[in-house]
């Protein structure tokens, strides 16, 4: 078990938004006001897609749809 | 590696699409598929929108059908999804999600409410119209400001690491009035997130501000108010009127100009409703519902302690307790968030899915792989422990 996993087994009644704010209250106990190193382990474990290369085009659409 | 979890998900099998304009015809449309989902199980649904918005009663009636319990009192989850373009009363419907979700190169535009006069317009028929709109606006702001409340606090833990180096520059400029507080901080850290060239950035600068506004106006009218809490609420409303006529004459000194007959009396009469809002406005019923729910977060270290060591007091020492020591901490956030949707109701703001992200309408980016999400908390988290297996007994 890695240091996020923070043990709330004993909260799995509680509703998905509960046990999320249960995790971060467990996290804050551990890691203090400044979430940001739980975050960035979390995102470690997150995998990463490709990147858009024409996200440009896009931009250039949204604008044209603005305008119009 | 996480779990996928069907609540923070989207599912294209158990699905409804708002495609297209919201009207009377949209709500026909998905009707059927609405009570078919919900007749089959409790599980999920994803509402997928791709809309340009339109009646907001019908966008509401789908809200409604979404989210109506069944005969056995069970509600299910709704999870919705922007693919490409969410705007007015369809990025309101986006936002209400119990998880919300945008696609990455998706995008979310916000205006206040919009209504076309069925017939000609009077001055009375003009005022009665206008109230009608700003007490719309009010409403919808609230709903949203709710529901972003709880994604602004995940992100106020996100971005706490940058406050001590944000303060140092907030000090030496001008940029929030030498304010270094940490909702200050956090005004700035999003502003610095959002798309720049627009007016986007200046919203949470703005909302800011009114909060400080407040902020120093409560200080002025609390060192000086004589009003015990059990008096006549008009006896309370007249002696603050008068402090804030106070408050302005003070601050104008040096203005030789100003007067009450030019522009000042509008001043003390927004003075003199900010006030009332931020102690009597309807956002302030949200606030109590909004302490036991997540008042805990804004302990320090220390009080969380003592909060652990309560866990067997009942729950109205419990609620008390909570609101004494953070009601003060957790008002400003919530009064700016509030003042976040106000803003955002007000005016034509076109954002992008990360925008969206930071301002709280959306839980999550798919295929932004640098913002933490809810979702990635829960799925990291191990699953429930097997069940224990049934005793024996001796025969």
């Amino acid at each position: 078990m890695n240091t996020s996993q923070l043990e709330f087994q004993d909260v799995v009644s509680l509703t998905p938004e509960q046990r999320v704010a249960e995790i971060i209250r467990r996290a804050r106990a551990r890691y203090g006001k400044n979430l940001r190193p739980f975050y960035e382990e979390l995102l470690k474990q997150q995998p990463k897609p490709p990147e858009d290369r024409y996200a440009d085009l896009v931009v250039i659409a949204q604008q044209k749809r603005n305008r119009d | 590696m996480p779990t996928p979890s069907k609540d923070f998900r989207e599912n294209p099998k158990r699905a409804i699409y708002v495609l297209g304009g919201i009207d009377q015809q949209q709500v026909y449309r998905i009707t059927p598929e609405i009570l078919r989902l919900r007749a089959e199980c409790n599980d999920p649904i994803t509402v997928y929108i791709d809309s340009y918005g339109g009646e907001t009663l019908c966008a509401e009636d789908i809200r409604s059908l979404l989210y109506a319990p069944d005969q056995d009192a069970k509600v299910c989850r709704v999870i919705t999804v922007v693919t490409v373009a969410a705007a007015s009363a369809a990025a309101d419907l986006l936002a209400l999600g119990d998880y919300a979700i945008a696609y990455r190169n998706s995008w979310i535009h916000y205006h206040g409410t919009r209504q076309t006069p069925q017939v000609a317009l009077t001055t009375e028929k003009a005022e009665s119209l206008a109230k009608s709109l700003k007490q719309s606006n009010e409403q919808f702001a609230l709903r949203l400001a709710r529901k972003a409340f709880r994604r602004c606090i995940f992100h106020y833990g996100n971005v706490a690491s940058e406050f001590e180096e944000l303060k140092k520059h907030l000090a030496a400029s001008d940029f929030t009035g030498g304010d270094t507080s940490d909702l200050a901080c956090f005004a700035v850290a999003l502003a610095r997130r959002l798309t720049p060239g627009g007016n986007l950035q200046d919203v949470p600068l703005a909302a800011f501000k009114r909060q400080q506004a407040i902020a120093q106006l409560n200080d002025f009218v609390f060192s000086k108010a004589k009003f015990k809490a059990e008096d006549p609420m008009a006896a309370k409303q007249a002696e603050v009127l008068k402090l804030v006529l106070d408050y302005e004459l003070d601050r104008k000194q040096k203005q030789k100009d100003w007067l009450l007959s030019s522009g000042g009396l509008l001043e003390v009469e927004d003075d003199f409703n900010l006030f009332n809002d931020y102690y009597f406005g309807e956002y302030r019923n949200h606030l109590a519902m909004l302490i036991p729910e997540l008042g805990d977060l804004f302990l320090s270290d220390a009080e969380l302690q003592e909060w652990r060591a309560l866990a067997n007091a009942n729950e109205d020492q419990r609620n008390n307790w909570l609101k004494e020591r953070v009601e003060h901490r957790i008002h400003p956030l919530w009064y700016f968030v509030v003042c976040l949707f106000r803003l955002l109701q007000q005016g034509e703001f076109s954002l992008t899915a990360r925008d969206a992200y930071w301002l709280g309408i959306v839980d999550e980016v798919i295929g932004a792989s640098d913002l933490p999400t809810q979702r990635l908390i829960f799925e990291s988290q191990p699953g429930p422990p097997p069940p224990a297996p049934a005793a024996t007994t001796n025969p």
